[in-house]
């Protein structure tokens, strides 16, 4: 692993070229913002089919009840 | 010999063009490919995130591991999307209609996360969120397009009207692919583009790239591959329900899933 403890995973705070000079940034909220906008579109991807599904026995069952009467 | 193999595959290939039979096969092998990427994405991101070394642009270019793979599989898909779309025209099979549909629900969402996470990535490296060089403005007309296919799906009622004039949509626009691809590449002809022109990460020990990126990079692109395919065969899966829901089998199905909820 390259980083020493969690919170310096969570910053991640190093050196970068800059044109003053090389200087310390942290770049962590940039980088797990990328991951939780990832991560959270393919939770929406798993979840979707899903849930069309139960949308559509609803309205399955209410086809049938309403033609049952 | 070689005759009856062949024959033998085509007769299998062709026999998915059924939506009950693809209903009844698809099961087993978007069980398979969503765990296989399940374990290709978290071994990508895990290696990616935690141990690949700074030098290269610093801890920003760790976005570059579900950047790359979200911008591959939204082009592939659009891709994808032009073959189902000739094949939707020209032979009018039923399940490339559905998996047209299928593929560009998924495929949207993967654009925008290349999109946004290229914002994001944008902002501290090129100190601005949204620069208009020609790859950035052609993957803003593929967002686009991806949400136009999907506003025709909303808009008409009619299942076959809506495939005729998606179809038509993505054989007239698949083009934006090759623009986007080349975009980086085409300095001859007074382009000026802050992406770099693309490495070459495919083969082995030639690869312009260490290992370290290599290996997290090529598992995140095959990742998302194997990803985008079980997420396209459950939206079908769905689809093929909705669309045949007056057919004899399906409501087989619909009594034994009813039955169960009770």
């Amino acid at each position: 692993m390259i980083f020493e403890s969690i919170s310096d995973a969570i910053q991640m705070c190093g050196q970068v070229v800059t044109p003053l000079g090389e200087e310390t940034r942290c770049r962590g909220s940039y980088v797990w913002a990328c991951y939780a906008v990832g991560l959270s579109v393919i939770i929406y991807n798993v979840l979707s089919p899903i849930l069309r599904k139960k949308k559509l026995l609803k309205q399955e069952a209410r086809r049938r009840l309403s033609e049952r009467l | 010999m070689l005759n009856t193999v062949w024959k033998t595959i085509v007769a299998w290939f062709l026999k998915w063009g059924s939506p009950k039979w693809f209903y009844e096969q698809s099961k087993i092998w978007s069980l398979i490919s969503g765990w296989l990427a399940t374990f290709m994405i978290s071994w990508a991101f895990i290696y990616g995130i935690f141990y690949t070394p700074t030098e290269f642009k610093g801890h920003m270019s760790r976005a570059l591991y579900i950047h790359v793979p979200s911008a591959s599989l939204s082009m592939m898909m659009y891709f994808a999307i032009g073959i189902m779309a000739v094949i939707v025209l020209v032979w009018k099979m039923k399940m490339s209609s559905v998996m047209l549909k299928s593929t560009a629900q998924v495929g949207a969402g993967f654009a925008v996360v290349m999109f946004v996470t290229g914002a994001i990535w944008g902002t501290p490296a090129w100190g601005q969120g949204i620069v208009w060089d020609p790859r950035l403005l052609g993957d803003g007309i593929l967002v686009l397009l991806y949400f136009g296919i999907l506003a025709v799906y909303s808009a008409i009622d009619s299942y076959e009207q809506a495939d005729k004039t998606v179809a038509v949509l993505a054989i007239c626009t698949v083009f934006i692919l090759v623009f986007i691809k080349y975009a980086p590449a085409m300095e001859g002809l007074g382009m000026q583009s802050i992406h770099q022109d693309s490495s070459n990460v495919y083969s082995g020990n030639d690869s312009a790239i260490d290992k370290s990126y290599q290996r997290p990079l090529l598992m995140g692109i095959f990742g998302f591959m194997v990803m985008g395919m079980s997420l396209v065969l459950r939206q079908a899966r769905v689809e093929v329900l909705v669309r045949y829901r007056t057919a004899k089998w399906v409501q087989a199905i619909f009594d034994k899933e009813l039955a169960k909820g009770k």
